[in-house]
This record gives C-alpha cells, structure tokens and sequence, in this order.
C-alpha cells in the first residue's frame, strides 16, 4: 500500500510495552502509524501531522489525555472532529472523569485491561469507515 | 462618714434588685465574684448546670473554688484574670462529669472594675452533635481516601497484565513469526493467567467497593427470561467445549420487574460460570425462572415475598456437606474443586450473596457431593430499592 492512500494513526500512550504492541500492530494492518509517549509530545503531532484518528491514554506525565482532548478540540476545524478513542485502565465509573470525558465527544472510551488488541483494530477500522 | 441622700439609697436599691432579679431569671448559669476571688452574686442555674448540691445563699461569702475546684481550666483562667489582670476568656466544650455522664459547657467571663462576671452555658447536645458531625466528615474523608486508593491501585495492578496479554495475542496469532505447539502451548497458558489476573482485580475492586458500601443500585424494568438467556449466551464456547447439555424452563409468562441489570448480572454470572465449570464434560445445567409466591417453600426455604426465583441446577461434584456454611465467605473455595479449577478467585459467591442481599434479595443453595448443586435467586417482586452510591461494580466480559 502507498503511504499516501494508507490511513494516518497516532498512538499516544506513555507505557512502552503498549505503545510498542499498538505501533507494531497498526503497522502490520497497513496503517501509516504516529507514536508520541505523553500528552505535550502527542499534542504538538496531532497539530501538526493531522492523523485520521487518535488512540490517546488517558493516565500521562506531563498532560493527562483528557487536557490533550480538550485542547484539541478547541484548537480548529479538524480538532473538533478528528475521532478519539480514549483507552484508560481505569474503570469508566468516575463520575468527575466521565463528566469531562462526555464534553469532549471521544468516538470511543475503552478499557484496555478487558480489551483484545484485534479488538481495538476492527474499533479504529469501524471508526474510520464511519468518517469516510 | 460620707451622707448618701435617700433617693440615691433607693435607686441603688431598686437597681441591686433588678439585677439580681435579671441574674436569677437568666436561662444561662451566671457568677460574679469580686477581686479577692469571693462569690457575690450567683444563681442556682449555675449549681443545677454545675450539678452540685449546694444553696444558692449559703455560696454568697465564699472562695469560688467551692462550686469550680473540679473544673482546673476554670480555676487556672480565673487566677490568670485576677492576679494579672487578663480582661477576659472563652472556653468552649468544658467537659465535666454530672451523675457519671459527661456534660459539655461553654464558659465566658470578663473582668470588672469589681471583680468577675462569669456566664456558664450547657452545650452537650450541640457538642454531641457538632461531634457527631466531625466524626461524620471524618468518616467520610476516610471512604473517600479509600476509593480513590482502591481506584488507583486497580489501574496501576491493571497496567502490567495489559502489556502481557497485548504482546501474548501477538505471539499467539502468528503476526510475529509462527511459534511451535509447544511455545504456542506456553503462551497459551501465559495469556490464561494474565487475563486470569484482570479477572482477579475486577473482583477485588468490586469487593472493596462492596464493603465501603459506595456501589449504587439503579433499577431498571427487565424482562428476567431475555436478561438470562442473555447472561448465558456469554457461556456458549464454554458450554459448548465441555458438552454440557443446558435444559431451560420458563413460566410461560413473566411481568417486568425493577432490578439493576448490572449488578444482577454479576450474580447471575457468577452462578452460572460455576455451573459451567464445576460440571464435567457431558453433564447437565438446568435454568428455570418462575414467579412464586410468599409463603411457598422453594429449596427447603420459605419465601418471605413474592419473588421471581431463578434456579440454577448443575451435575457437578457438588459441595462437601461439612463446608456449606463457608460457601459465601470470603476467599473460600471448597476442598474438591481446589485441584479441578485452579483459577477460582474464591470472591464470586461472596460478592454474589453481597450483592443479593444488598438488593432485598436471598440467595441459597442445596447441594451433594458429587451429584451437583443447585442455586437459588429471590428477587422481590415489587423489584429492587433505588440506592445512591458514588462507584460502580464492575461487570466482566466472560470468555
């Protein structure tokens, strides 16, 4: 597949042995794949590579991943509506987080603990067919 | 010797016997001693508070440590006013002992040209009460501080097993090169006890969210046979593995009933998943589901309602007669089914019985050593209670 037609994800997670799971994973499903390892390194990428869609973590040093998707979608046209699957081990029960997690419209909230990796493939795929 | 006109005699008098009569009918206890310390004015709502035995008259004349020698803080402020001239003082929650109860008072003095005027007030129902309230926020500081902690600690224990079993599917689909029967073998059996291990976790944050009490209950109405059936539905591979054959029997038809579909679900799965895996290979799982009345005796119990009742029958190995009273407590797994499922957390049947009776509901059991048990669930009719909470439980996907 040409880079130019392949679909453009950023990974942004600051454990290594996920992101480098994701990365190698997405990669081998035909994906032009991003990496960023906290939430200022991902931000400055998604501005400026414009990725089709977003794995963002939420738990990070430096900017958590819900200041990473406020900021983005506050930013401009394509912030607001670039999909964001936000992937978290904590439980999706926190009512302070749930609440700023709604205001943001994320496509998805997972919790990568009860998740399977093809999982979260055929989540972005079904994402992304949406969009197109 | 000076001549007082009689007018100023009498004013003096009048006014000494409005303030006396003012001092006597004050709701508050109130004393006024002079610089030497001797009591000159006092009134019996300060010997009643005080809750001594003495006469308001006998007092006038005396050394005030007479009615205050066991209130120390007392005596000690007193001093420090006369003797070096402290203008006045506020001691708040004085605890004294009347008739071997404790009493809480508020006491205020101020010092006059004259002497002391000191006012004496019994605080003990707004001491108890404003104790009670630290005591309250306390409490609450403390729960908060323990979710939170609980909460954190299940994302941080959650973090590792993740890594592990992304990196196992991997390995075990063959995207990093193929492995052979027995590295696949291997991997297998790590995949199994890293998602065993989120398993455990998931059932330790619910525990602990059980016993701190926070998990809310939001009913819902719910057709109970569709919301079995879809509870079972997760158990299909299983089943389907072992060959178990599964009989269902339904009242034909059930009305709607207010439960909490995702606490219910961690009940009704917790007994069906030891359904499944407590029978052997080609064994027998029954599901019925009735509407029964108060008063019927259902599995050797009467019903205290009326209930829909789910009952869950299995062939398995059943339960040791001499351990059925430990079946729902905490990290119990029986003797004979130790060796045969070493992944039990020994917390299913425990949070389950929780929950049930959380909800007004009853959960019981019949069983014989290798013949199989059957379980039974009482939901309340007029369905499950609304209850306020701050944290969920969490429900795991089966399989």
């Amino acid at each position: 597949m040409k880079e130019s037609t392949k679909k453009k994800i950023l990974i942004i997670e600051d454990e290594v042995s996920q992101r480098k799971a994701l990365v190698d994973k997405f990669i081998r499903e035909g994906f032009s794949v991003l990496e960023a390892r906290d939430g200022e390194e991902g931000l400055r990428v998604a501005l400026k590579e414009q990725p089709n869609i977003i794995l963002l973590d939420i738990i990070m040093p430096k900017m958590d991943g819900m200041t990473v998707m406020k900021k983005l979608r506050q930013e401009n046209e394509w912030g607001k509506k670039v999909p964001i699957i936000l992937l978290t081990n904590l439980s999706s029960d926190d009512d302070k987080t749930m609440n700023r997690i709604k205001e943001d419209s994320p496509a998805y909230y997972l919790v990568k603990a009860n998740l399977k990796i093809g999982d979260l493939v055929e989540k972005v795929k079904e994402q992304l067919a949406r969009e197109t | 010797m000076v001549n007082i006109p009689t007018e100023t005699e009498k004013m003096l008098y009048e006014t000494k016997e409005f303030l006396l009569s003012v001092i006597g009918e004050s709701p508050v206890g109130t004393l006024g001693i002079n610089l030497e310390g001797k009591i000159i004015v006092v009134n019996h709502q300060l010997i009643e508070i005080l809750g001594k035995n003495l006469d308001v008259d006998e007092l006038i004349g005396q050394d005030v440590k007479k009615i205050i020698e066991d209130i120390p803080e007392l005596v000690k402020v007193i001093n420090t006013c006369l003797k070096r001239g402290r203008k006045s003082f506020d001691l708040h929650s004085v605890e004294i002992r009347k008739k071997k109860e404790k009493t809480f008072l508020s006491i205020r003095g101020r010092l006059i040209t004259v002497g002391m005027l000191i006012v004496v007030e019994n605080i003990t129902a707004e001491a108890a009460a404003a104790a009670a309230e630290q005591a309250l926020e306390k409490q609450k500081k403390i729960d908060k501080a323990k979710t939170e902690f609980v909460s954190l600690a299940s994302h941080q224990l959650r973090t590792p097993p993740t890594s592990i079993n992304w990196l196992l599917e991997m390995l075990l689909s063959g995207e990093v090169g193929q492995l052979n029967e027995k590295q696949k073998e291997y991997a297998q059996e790590a995949y199994k006890n890293s998602t065993r291990m989120v398993t455990l976790i998931n059932t330790l944050l619910n525990v602990s969210r059980m016993e701190l009490g926070i998990f809310p209950v939001d009913p819902e109405p719910t057709e109970m046979i569709a919301f079995t059936k879809d509870v079972l539905e997760e158990f299909e591979l299983q089943i389907k593995r072992k060959e178990l054959q599964v009989e269902e029997q339904y009242a034909p038809k059930l009305p709607l009933i207010m439960v909490d579909p995702k606490l219910l679900r961690i009940v009704v799965q917790n007994i069906i998943s030891n359904a499944v895996k407590y029978t052997p290979e080609k064994g027998t799982i029954t599901i019925k589901i009735f509407l029964k009345q108060e008063d019927e005796v259902i599995g050797n119990r009467k019903l205290k309602t009326n209930s829909i009742v789910i009952i869950i029958t299995d062939t398995g190995y059943g339960i040791p007669r001499n351990q059925s009273d430990k079946i729902f407590t905490k990290l119990f797994r029986a003797d004979n089914i130790k060796d045969k499922d070493t992944g039990g957390t020994g917390l299913g049947l425990y949070l389950a019985k929780s929950i049930m009776d959380h909800v007004q509901g009853d959960l019981w059991f019949e069983s014989e050593l290798n013949r199989g048990t059957t379980f039974y669930l009482a939901i309340p009719s007029k369905g499950m209670e609304k209850k306020e909470g701050t944290k969920e439980l969490v429900v795991e996907a089966v399989g």
